[in-house]
């Protein structure tokens, strides 16, 4: 049975599901733990649907509560290592064919961005994922994570000067940068 | 700079390009500002790169088909399926207490109560336990004292095996189930005469309705008959297959005695 209430919510729910599926896969680098995850945060937000500002949009609300039980869970046990197994597929594809080596070229270039995204501070990685994937705005993204603008520019900038040096080789002597080196 | 009154080229600035967001007249500014410096430009053309860098490898957990236990519909009749789950609990609890008490009142069961999850368990444990030849119990009489103390544990309280050998029937082991109501609970099995197996079934029972008298329950898809009792919140059922109700009786009672140590009940058949 799907009631007219209930049809309406998941009219306002489900189109931002997929991205909420990216930042809590970006998150803890896992699958099923992103679901998990997405999961509660759904759970959470349906439960409390009548607490949320009406005329506000509901994408930055729903990226609040995730974000939150990210923050607060002991989510993060699933983070790093689970990002490996893509990127070997992808090196035996690239052996066994010779036409999905640019392909697998992609993968390892991928692979350098998320490993090089995964050793910011994880403010800065939430500041990086929300504004330059998921497109908030500067301000959504302070009201979202509840700072100043100041802060978010800062660690936006910040965020992205490190994921620079990191990817051109700057810093090829950083902790980061060795785990990159380590990553089959 | 593009014009004379315009506000300096700042870090805001600088990002706000890399995300391609600068309205038109300001992003005129910046890029006359990256036209000057040129290492500043190749660092933020480098940053803009990386930024698409990132979309690219993430969109595939955009694009990736939605696994089905995140639809609202489904969260929803999950959650209707809980608060339903819970009242019905609730309402299950009311219509006890109503039943509890019109039985009380009425004079202490005059109808036979099978459904009282002690004995079910009972019954249904003989059914299984009974009749397996290969593992009837999970802690032989070899190791009577271990066992002992592991069901003692299990179930918060010290057991006595009752001593059943003058009506013919000597302990096999015994074995740990898992009542209804999440108590541990235990089953230890005599053998008797020409094979026949009989059953103690014990655990917590602190549903009220029932005192220390013997009752009779008989299984409701096989032969198996049971008396059971509850004493000071445990419960007890001695169960056999194709016994008569007198020798079952008989052995009731003297497991009742051992176990209880108190005063032979009136039997309430």
């Amino acid at each position: 049975m799907m009631r007219g209430r209930e049809r309406a919510l998941a009219a306002l729910i489900e189109p931002h599901i997929p991205a909420l599926r990216r930042f809590a896969w970006a998150l803890l680098r896992d699958t099923a733990a992103a679901d998990d995850l997405v999961q509660d945060c759904l759970e959470r937000a349906i439960s409390r649907w009548h607490l949320r500002r009406p005329e506000r949009d509901a994408k930055p609300w729903l990226f609040a509560i995730l974000h939150n039980l990210h923050r607060s869970g002991r989510r993060s046990a699933a983070r790093r290592g689970a990002m490996l197994s893509l990127d070997e597929r992808g090196l035996a594809d690239a052996v066994a064919d010779p036409a999905a080596a640019d392909a697998a070229e992609q993968r390892l270039i991928w692979r350098d961005a998320l490993a090089a995204l995964d050793s910011l501070s994880e403010e800065q990685r939430v500041v990086l994922l929300l504004i330059g994937v998921e497109d908030f705005s500067y301000e959504a993204a302070a009201r979202l994570l509840d700072v100043p603008i100041g802060t978010v520019m800062s660690r936006l900038s910040r965020g992205r000067e490190r994921l620079r040096r990191l990817l051109d080789g700057e810093e090829a002597a950083d902790a980061g940068r060795a785990m990159l080196r380590r990553v089959k | 700079m593009a014009a004379g009154d315009a506000m300096p080229v700042g870090e805001d600035d600088l990002q706000a390009w890399v995300d391609g967001r600068l309205p038109p007249e300001r992003r005129t500014a910046v890029d006359a500002w990256l036209a000057a410096n040129p290492v500043a430009a190749a660092r933020f053309r480098a940053m803009a790169a990386q930024r698409e860098m990132l979309r690219d490898a993430l969109r595939p957990h955009h694009d990736a088909p939605m696994p089905a236990r995140l639809r609202v519909a489904n969260l929803l009749a999950a959650r209707r399926e809980a608060q339903g789950r819970g009242q019905r609990r609730i309402a299950a609890a009311a219509a006890w207490l109503v039943l509890g008490g019109v039985l009380g009142w009425a004079g202490n069961a005059l109808l036979p109560q099978r459904e009282r999850p002690m004995v079910t368990e009972a019954l249904a444990a003989h059914a299984v336990f009974a009749a397996d030849a290969g593992r009837p119990v999970e802690i032989s009489v070899a190791q009577e004292a271990q066992m002992l103390r592991w069901l003692s544990d299990r179930l918060g309280r010290p057991l006595v095996v009752p001593e059943l050998g003058p009506a013919g029937y000597r302990l096999m082991g015994g074995r740990l189930l898992a009542g209804a109501t999440g108590d541990p609970a235990a089953q230890l099995m005599y053998e008797g005469p020409r094979g026949a197996r009989l059953t103690l079934y014990l655990r917590a029972d602190r549903a009220g309705g029932a005192g220390a008298e013997f009752r009779y329950a008989e299984g409701t898809t096989n032969s198996v008959t049971a008396f059971w009792w509850v004493d000071r919140g445990f419960g007890y059922a001695v169960a056999a297959e194709g016994l008569n109700r007198a020798a079952l009786l008989h052995l009731a009672e003297a497991v009742h005695r051992q176990v209880a140590g108190a005063p032979r009940p009136d039997p309430g058949l």
